[in-house]
């Protein structure tokens, strides 16, 4: 399918230009020393009074082409080995939410939550990799993000996003990967990936930088994602939304390469605009779907892998606004090249995760990858010589040819209602939350992923509990 | 002899159960060759094959072109087994005697058709009206077939009236009482049924055999 595109080539490439402006003439403010020493003995321009770090051109570029096109995405397991990149699309569920909806209520994210959608989400054939869906808060602070790691480890073997808070969260983290890989080096072994976010408009403060520097020295692929606001940490309009977000990800690039050559990052965005009514950020308008295409436009000129937050809605309940927003969101990333697509399961601008919202996204994502994978014109396709066997006012339901491509041809829902009026009532009569709530159940009492070693367990609890009686 | 005999059953079965009309066609030619009861043939081997097609095919886990193809294959089966039965002078008890026929206006047979296959791969003699068939043809045939059941098909909104008509000539003609009526197709539902007075309706080939069934008193 041709892709969908808001920007032309000059406009992509003078955003390029404006963004190497940015950083060579106005800079970008870093909150660490260390950081900061770092970037003066590789050429950077650093004005240490002031925390500020000037990029030449010529350390971006180098930066832009050092760093992987591509990379292979592991399982739990070291398995199944995916690549992400290129024309690859990879789903993954997630991601940070503060809640969880149960009942209609908001209620706080506990540990057995990352379980459970862990669980959810190795079940869903959609859904290619696993994110912390809602951050564990009936444990202490400092260590919830290792608890949440555990958890997931044991009921998924999926590929495992994390977004860690901090730098010491990120160092337990990576802690618990290399005692489970039994790998000092994660570069050639990337079960995980982290997510780093500058502040806007252009600063690095010392926990995020502390994330992006922990990712790089351990080879873990890292998704650098700025989130200017438009209006309010950038200038309002979309094109400048897009420059500040640009300088910002390339300023970070350009730390992971002088860190580590070679580890792979992620041209990473969460669109987001602010609602000057009701003084909210929202993720689902159609600016921030324009904003989707371009962020992919821009990071397919850079060639880099390109991840987006979708699919995404703005609402707090399931209704209308949500499904059609969680549709254009992730249909409009699908269609633009977006390799990688975080946020099943959420809705309330990220705040809030439903595990019969993980279940219904599963849906709405199958629907469409099937939408882009379009339509095959081939002789067997074609049919030409069964439209002539069976001649006019015949069937087709008897052909071998209907056989053939029965089951390959087509989308099969897994929750929608196809049937009729009259057998609808008689098999549920159930709307789609319901029946989505009732696959939550099976799920959970059904499945189980292959368990974790008894030592492996017992090594990732110690590390937990070393970190646990640390300050972070 | 006794393992042979079951790999015999289990041939005919597995023909049906691979929508297969082929390979139902060599395992009946396989068990007349070998002597086998054709009567058995069909009951214990074809038969059993499309009764588990059917119940996959409620469940959702099989479609509907492997139905009629399934259907097919036990007709071909059942052709040759069939020949085998006459020769011999045996007898095989057909479950009962539905006529069939799309409604006056409505050229539509495909539904129709799919049923008649399910009803006859399980054991029923259909009399086919065919498409587009006037409301005294039903009334006809029923007196003079007297079957078990009358199936009427109707797709569209407007055809529909015509099997709440043929029901009230039954009634007029004093012959509601003696026959079964169900109906089906896309412009027919639960409710309609019940509004024009007939006994049943079903939504699928495999529901109208169930329903046929239940309509005669013969138990699964």
């Amino acid at each position: 399918m041709s892709r969908l595109e808001v920007l032309s080539k000059e406009e992509i490439k003078r955003i390029h230009g404006e963004s190497l402006t940015i950083l060579e003439e106005t800079g970008v403010k870093i909150l660490d020393e260390d950081t900061l020493r770092m970037l003066s003995r590789s050429g950077v321009d650093v004005d240490f009074n002031n925390n500020l770090a000037r990029f030449p051109e010529s350390l971006v570029k180098e930066a832009l082409r050092s760093c992987p096109k591509s990379f292979i995405a592991l399982n739990r397991d070291k398995e199944n080995g995916v690549k992400i990149g290129g024309d690859s699309i990879y789903i993954v569920s997630g991601f940070y939410a503060s809640y969880v909806l149960k009942g209609g209520k908001r209620m706080r994210g506990t540990v057995e939550d990352v379980a459970n959608f862990a669980k959810i989400a190795d079940c869903l054939k959609n859904i290619n990799a696993v994110g912390v869906e809602v951050l564990p808060q009936d444990v202490p602070a400092h260590v919830s993000e290792l608890y949440a790691c555990y958890a997931m480890l044991d009921n998924t073997t999926k590929h495992l996003f994390f977004s860690p808070n901090t730098q010491f969260s990120a160092k337990g983290l990576v802690e618990i990967i290399k005692t489970f890989t039994g790998e000092e080096d994660l570069l050639k072994t990337q079960i995980v990936t982290f997510q780093s976010s500058p502040t806007s408009p252009l600063t690095w403060e010392r926990d995020s930088l502390g994330v992006l520097i922990e990712s790089s020295k351990a080879g873990i692929s890292c998704n650098i994602l700025p989130e200017p606001l438009a209006g309010a940490t950038s200038p309002i309009t979309l094109a400048a939304v897009l420059l500040v977000h640009n300088a910002e990800f390339l300023s970070g690039l350009v730390i992971s390469h002088l860190v580590r050559k070679g580890v792979p990052v992620i041209y990473g965005y969460s669109p987001t605009i602010f609602d000057m009514r009701e003084v909210s950020p929202i993720i689902a308008s159609p600016e921030t779907i324009a904003l989707r295409i371009a962020h992919a436009q821009i990071g397919r000129f850079y060639g880099l892998p390109v991840h987006c937050i979708a699919p995404d809605s703005d609402a707090h309940c399931h209704d209308e606004q949500l499904a059609w927003e969680k549709i254009i969101t992730f249909f409009a990333a699908l269609n633009s090249g977006v390799n990688i697509l975080i946020n099943s399961g959420m809705f309330s601008t990220g705040l809030v995760a439903s595990y019969e919202q993980l279940v219904i996204d599963d849906e709405i994502i199958g629907f469409l990858l099937r939408v882009i994978k379009g339509i095959e014109v081939t002789t067997e396709t074609l049919a030409v010589d069964l439209i002539r066997k069976v001649g006019p006012r015949g069937h087709f339901l008897n052909q071998m040819h209907t056989l053939r491509h029965l089951r390959t041809e087509y989308w099969f829902p897994e929750l929608s209602n196809r049937a009729t009026y009259d057998n609808w009532l008689r098999k549920s009569g159930k709307d789609i939350v319901t029946k989505a709530r009732e696959k939550v159940s099976k799920y959970l009492k059904e499945h189980k992923a292959p368990e974790l070693s008894q030592e492996n367990k017992r090594k990732i609890q110690e590390i937990i509990k070393k970190f646990e009686k640390m300050k972070s | 002899m006794e393992k042979d005999h079951s790999r015999i059953l289990q041939n005919l079965r597995k023909a049906v159960e691979e929508f297969d009309a082929e390979k139902a066609r060599e395992a009946a030619i396989e068990a007349v060759k070998s002597g086998f009861d054709p009567v058995k043939a069909i009951e214990e081997g074809l038969a059993k094959g499309i009764k588990t097609i059917g119940d996959l095919f409620e469940k959702g886990e099989i479609f509907l072109p492997e139905l009629i193809m399934a259907a097919e294959a036990m007709k071909a089966g059942t052709q040759i087994l069939m020949d085998e039965v006459r020769k011999r002078g045996l007898n095989v008890k057909k479950l009962g005697k539905v006529v069939i026929g799309t409604v006056h206006g409505d050229i539509h047979d495909i539904g129709k058709n799919i049923v008649i296959s399910m009803l006859e791969a399980s054991g029923f003699k259909v009399i086919d009206l065919g498409v587009d068939v006037p409301a005294e043809e039903f009334i006809k045939k029923v007196k003079e077939v007297q079957p078990d059941v009358l199936g009427m098909s109707a797709l569209l909104t407007t055809t529909a009236p015509e099997q709440g008509r043929i029901i009230k000539m039954l009634k007029d003609a004093g012959m509601r009482d003696k026959v079964n009526v169900i109906i089906g197709g896309a412009a027919t539902s639960e409710s309609w049924a019940n509004e024009i007075g007939a006994d049943a309706y079903a939504a699928d080939a495999v529901e109208a055999v169930k329903k046929i069934k239940a309509l005669i008193g013969i138990k699964e």
